[in-house]
Order: structure tokens, then C-alpha cells, then sequence
């Protein structure tokens, strides 16, 4: 990268000319929910401490209940599965296994499926 | 000759980062940490599950301070904010050129964890004596 830029010469990932593949997604996505996740948990620890020292009964949970903060609450689980399913599909291409681009694929639009059925079992069965 | 003495500079530099020093071991980090937290998860879906059908704050408070949830709120936050730091450190490796920007972007990830990790510790400690 650094030889390129000094040669002045076109870098490598044309990202725009690509087609979009559920695999290129699924990728970027696990990035992105990574991040997402890392500062959810922030936030929960952070509100776990507010909760703890200074209101057990605060005001400020009321918030919670906002339409807007229940939609980014959803996004914020969906993001943790998301990451914990395609994580498992790392995982087992780490030990070996499921490397042909059917497999790929289908690996791939199973850990969607599943982020999802894990996101609506924790929003029937422990929120809402 | 010029741009190549400054390449090999800039190449000596790359060599100071950690995933640059030992790649397979950051990576082995993080799948031990991604495979103990696929166990932690299935810990906070019962832990949720029983937190939200608890009613009161008193009802929350005694399941928080059974020794497992207890334990268990420890591990998966220990582990998963180490996996992120170790994730995270990839990300800026990946998307950031400027050698400064990588460092001061590490430094801050890195901090924001230690010092919630301290304030969750603090919090534990307070659940214990209530």
C-alpha cells in the first residue's frame, strides 16, 4: 500500500466496480457489527454502573421506552447475533470445513437466518 | 533510489505494531476469546431471560449476586471487550494509513475498555456489599 502511494501507481480494491455477493456483505457486516457491538456493550456496562451507584429506580431508563430507542435497542441486539452467527461460520472455516463457494453461500445465508430467528426469540421471550 | 530508501523506512515502522510482530498469535487470541464467548452467550440469553421476568430492582439485585451470573457477568465482559480490542486493532490496522492516526485510534479503544472495565469492576464490587 505504502509502495503503491510512493509509486503513485492505482490501488487495489476497486470496491465500486465490484457486484455485490452475499459473501463481500456478510464480511463487511461482521465488521460493522463488531464495532456496533463493541459500543453497545459500553454502554450497557456503563449503564449497568449508572444504574448501580446512582438510581436503582432512575428517571432516566424511562427513555427506553421510546419508540426510537426501542428501534435502535433492536439494531443493537440484531447487530450482537448477527455478529455471534457469522462469527460461528468463521469459526468452522477456521477448523476446515465449508470452503466451496456453494458452501459459501449457503453457510452464509444460514448465519443471516439464524441471527434473525435469535433476534426475535430474544425480543419475544426476554423484552418487550 | 529516494522512494525506495523511504519505503524500507516506512516498512521498519510497520514492523513496530504488535499484529505485524506476532500476526498468528493476535489471531489465535481471538478465536480462543470468539469460541469461550460463544459459550458466554448462551449464559446471557438465560441471564437475560431471567433479569427481564424479574419485576422490582430488589428481585434483579438478588439474582445479580448468585456467585454463577455473578461470574458470569465478569467473564463475558472481560472476554469480549479483550476481543474487541484485538478486533478492533485489525479494523484500524486495515482502514487507516497514517502511522499516527493507528497509534492515537488504538490508544483510545484501548483505554475506553480498561477504564469501562474498571467502572464494571467498581459496580461488581458494589453489587457484593449491598
Amino acid at each position: 500500500m505504502l509502495e503503491n502511494k510512493a509509486r503513485k501507481r492505482p490501488t487495489s480494491p476497486h470496491l465500486t466496480i465490484y457486484k455485490w455477493q452475499i459473501s463481500s456483505v456478510l464480511s463487511i457486516g461482521h465488521r460493522i457489527s463488531g464495532v456496533a457491538v463493541f459500543f453497545t456493550i459500553l454502554l450497557s456496562i456503563w449503564s449497568f454502573a449508572y444504574w448501580v451507584f446512582i438510581g436503582l429506580d432512575a428517571a432516566p431508563f424511562a427513555i427506553l421506552t421510546h419508540p426510537i430507542v426501542k428501534l435502535l435497542l433492536i439494531l443493537a441486539s440484531f447487530s450482537f447475533f448477527y455478529h455471534f452467527s457469522i462469527g460461528i461460520r468463521h469459526l468452522i472455516w477456521n477448523s476446515g470445513y465449508f470452503f466451496s463457494i456453494n458452501s459459501v453461500n449457503i453457510t452464509g445465508w444460514l448465519a443471516l437466518l439464524l441471527s434473525i430467528i435469535l433476534t426475535s426469540i430474544f425480543w419475544c421471550c426476554c423484552l418487550w | 533510489m529516494n522512494n525506495m530508501v523511504k519505503t524500507n523506512l516506512a516498512q521498519d515502522q510497520e514492523r513496530q505494531f504488535k499484529s505485524s510482530e506476532s500476526g498468528s498469535k493476535h489471531w489465535l487470541k481471538q478465536r480462543i476469546t470468539a469460541l469461550l464467548l460463544v459459550i458466554l452467550t448462551s449464559w446471557l440469553f438465560y441471564f437475560s431471560y431471567l433479569i427481564s421476568h424479574a419485576g422490582q430492582s430488589d428481585e434483579i439485585i438478588i439474582i445479580l449476586q448468585k456467585p454463577v451470573h455473578l461470574l458470569g457477568l465478569i467473564f463475558f465482559s472481560t472476554t469480549s471487550l479483550y476481543h474487541a480490542c484485538l478486533g478492533i486493532e485489525v479494523i484500524i490496522e486495515d482502514y487507516i494509513h497514517n502511522q499516527y492516526g493507528r497509534v492515537i485510534l488504538t490508544f483510545i479503544a484501548n483505554s475506553l475498555s480498561v477504564v469501562t472495565m474498571l467502572i464494571f469492576l467498581l459496580t461488581i464490587i458494589q453489587i457484593m456489599i449491598i
